[in-house]
């Protein structure tokens, strides 16, 4: 309070000059008036305060939001930049993709029209060949008695060429046809399998006193003639690569979880094939025996076409002394 | 009833009121007690003793008699009720969790009368006060009228009491409990601060203790948002700050409930609140509230007289923080209330406010003005 107002409350009170009565109404109303000034001083001094710590207050704030929003702009262009590379990286593997899958398509079409090239050729060389092979059986038939030797010798040479020729294009045609016949997937009994593979090679096992071993085989998904014909050429390759001793062929199994295959063994105990055969073994027209063994060399290249077709893979082992193994996989449904 | 309200400046005043009180048509049964730790309160609780006048009170940082705001008093409410209308019970949270012993509170409460009223005083500058309402919330089934508050140690923020005849504790509560179907009492509480700035995040807490706010230690915040200098800040008590600026808590229901700092701590960079919070709450600084609102909160109090026309005594538990806001014009708050009833009043001035606000449970408030109207049946 002003010290003018004390001052003058104080002379009031002291003072004599003026009647009590009206003394006590003037310090009444000056004490109203003191009163009303220690309000309105204090209303100002708050006021005042208010006003500076509002301000401050807000401007606090305003200072955070704009720091935040500085770190929000700066974490918006980190992602920004962020976005922009992962869409290049995204435009490259799309590039990448497009280019393989042209790559793919061209594959396609390049074996396609292969396989369908291989079917008319060898289709269309096999009437040809009938007429070469009956003229000639003709030739020999009706002038066997007027030929001499020499002559007769040379219609047995052609009518033989024709029948390997022949050979070859039955094992080309069959070889060519594989995937496109042999499409339709079921469950299959492999024991039975074994059972229609035994039957085939009848003779075979027989002459050669062979004997097939199996554990109880599994029910596969499958095609049922490729694996026929998977199972009869690696049988039949066991009977008739043999070593001195009669052919022993051994049959079993094994589920891979990991990888969902099921993993199959051939193992014979003939004459073995060399590991420099790895790679072209299974290459059409391949002989990998110096022995004059029956056949064209197109069983294994047809059998890793089948278990190509069943989403596996074929390899072997081999040594002289124990054998072959022929080992494949066949994939289970989930990724056939 | 009768009661009378008398204001003492010191003990021998009041042991001649105390001697002078008892005549043949008022005879004490009850006192309640609001005084400044100017006084040994010991030897006031003594001389409530000597005239086997049943006591609840606490120490203050300003005391209310009828229509005037004092400092350095004793407020004293003498009533002649029937003692079987009241009990009281000296609770202590020394040797046991603040949380169990508000159970064990509440418990008391709820088996001293079928239907019970509250009047609260509870000591302890660093109780947590949510723990202490949180704690008697679970021990009541039903919806009873609680009134209280925390006691004060006239801005000192060293010590604060509250006691009954049985003694007097600077860590526990004087509970006052009424037989409503005897004694009505009928209570409001009012604020009136208004939020300001942004929502900020209490990021790191330990109770009553924040300490960080938005990933920042709380001092450094404070004193940025307050611009407070040095020489603010070397005590570590936030007077004439804290109690105007008290934190408005969000809660999830989108309510808010004030909470205001009491200390700071600048080795520890952090703030004291009067009751505990959370880490993850969100909450907004808080302005005082315009010199309207004390035109507000009177008219305010219209309601409570509307609810309880009739008062045989009035008890006050005003925040301190009010007192810092309004200064002076407190005074005439306290007077419109007073001016209602214009029956005997006390009150104090109180670092924290308990009351249920029509809601089913307590809750702990800041800045408030809580009056409670007391009327035998």
């Amino acid at each position: 309070m002003p010290n003018s107002l004390e001052n003058i409350l104080d002379r009031l009170r002291t003072s004599n000059s003026i009647e009590e009565g009206e003394r006590n109404e003037l310090l009444q109303e000056l004490s109203l008036l003191q009163t009303e000034m220690e309000e309105t001083d204090f209303k100002l001094k708050r006021i005042q305060k208010d006003k500076s710590i509002a301000v401050k207050i807000l401007e606090a704030s305003i200072g955070d939001l704009e720091r935040n929003q500085f770190e929000l702009k700066q974490l918006n262009q980190q992602l920004s930049r962020q976005k922009e590379e992962l869409k290049l990286q995204k435009q490259i593997i799309e590039g990448n993709s497009k280019t393989l899958q042209k790559s793919l398509e061209k594959l396609e079409l390049s074996y396609n029209e292969l396989e369908q090239f291989s079917y008319i050729a060898s289709h269309d060389l096999k009437s040809p060949l009938r007429t070469i092979s009956s003229f000639a059986q003709l030739l020999k038939n009706r002038y066997y008695q007027v030929l001499d030797g020499e002559a007769r010798d040379f219609i047995d040479f052609i009518v033989g060429g024709v029948s390997q020729m022949n050979d070859v294009i039955n094992g080309l045609l069959q070889y060519s046809r594989i995937e496109h016949d042999n499409k339709i997937m079921a469950y299959c009994d492999l024991n039975e399998v074994l059972e229609i593979v035994k039957a085939n090679l009848k003779m075979e096992i027989e002459e050669n006193h062979a004997e097939i071993q199996s554990v109880s085989l599994p029910l596969i998904y499958c095609n049922k003639i490729a694996i026929i014909q998977l199972f009869q050429n690696l049988i039949h390759n066991a009977i008739k690569f043999k070593s001195d001793l009669p052919p022993v062929i051994k049959l079993s199994y094994q589920y891979l979880e990991a990888e969902h295959q099921w993993e199959f063994r051939v193992a014979d105990n003939g004459v073995g094939i060399s590991q420099e055969f790895q790679k072209k073994a299974f290459l059409p027209f391949q002989r990998l025996s110096t022995k004059r063994t029956p056949g064209l060399g197109i069983g294994l290249a047809i059998s890793f076409k089948v278990v190509k077709i069943h989403n596996g893979h074929i390899r072997y082992e081999s040594n002289a002394e124990s054998g072959t193994t022929f080992i494949f996989t066949i994939a289970a449904p989930e990724q056939s | 009833m009768t009661s009378k309200s008398y204001h003492c400046t010191s003990i021998p005043q009041l042991k001649q009121v105390l001697s002078e009180a008892n005549t043949p048509v008022f005879q004490p049964t009850l006192a309640i007690v609001f005084c400044t730790m100017a006084f040994d309160l010991e030897k006031i609780r003594n001389c409530f003793v000597e005239h086997q006048i049943a006591l609840a009170g606490c120490s203050t940082a300003g005391e209310i008699i009828n229509d005037s705001l004092y400092e350095k008093s004793i407020a004293i409410l003498l009533m002649d009720i029937d003692p079987a209308a009241f009990q009281i019970n000296l609770t202590t949270y020394q040797d046991k969790p603040m949380l169990q012993a508000a159970k064990e509170m509440g418990a008391f409460v709820g088996n001293c009368f079928p239907n019970p009223g509250v009047l609260l005083m509870s000591s302890g500058l660093r109780i947590d006060a949510q723990q202490l309402v949180e704690g008697i919330n679970a021990s009541i089934t039903k919806s009873i009228p609680i009134y209280g508050g925390l006691a004060g140690d006239d801005l000192a923020m060293v010590e604060t009491y509250a006691f009954t005849q049985d003694g007097v504790t600077k860590k526990g509560a004087a509970v006052l409990v009424f037989d409503t179907e005897k004694i009505a009492i009928t209570g409001l509480a009012l604020s009136g601060w208004k939020p300001i700035g942004g929502v900020n995040i209490i990021t790191k807490a330990a109770g009553n203790e924040v300490l960080e706010i938005n990933n920042e230690p709380a001092y450094d915040v404070f004193v940025r948002y307050f611009g407070l200098s040095d020489a603010d800040t070397k005590h570590d008590q936030l007077i004439g700050i804290q109690t105007n600026y008290p934190f408005q808590l969000i809660r999830e229901d989108g309510n808010t409930i004030l909470r205001s700092p009491l200390l700071i701590h600048k080795d520890t960079k952090s703030i004291s609140l009067t009751a505990s919070v959370s880490e993850g709450d969100r909450f907004r600084f808080s302005t005082s509230p315009g010199f309207e609102v004390i035109d507000q909160t009177v008219e305010g109090f219209q309601a409570l007289k509307s609810a309880a026309p009739e008062a045989d005594a009035l008890v006050l538990f005003s925040c301190k923080g009010r007192h810092g806001a309004f200064g002076p014009l407190l005074k005439n708050e306290i007077k419109g209330i007073y001016k209602y009833w214009e029956k005997p009043l006390i009150g104090f001035l109180s670092y924290g406010e308990i009351a249920n606000l029509g809601a089913d449970s307590i809750e702990f408030h800041n800045e408030t003005c809580a009056a409670v109207i007391l009327k035998e049946r």
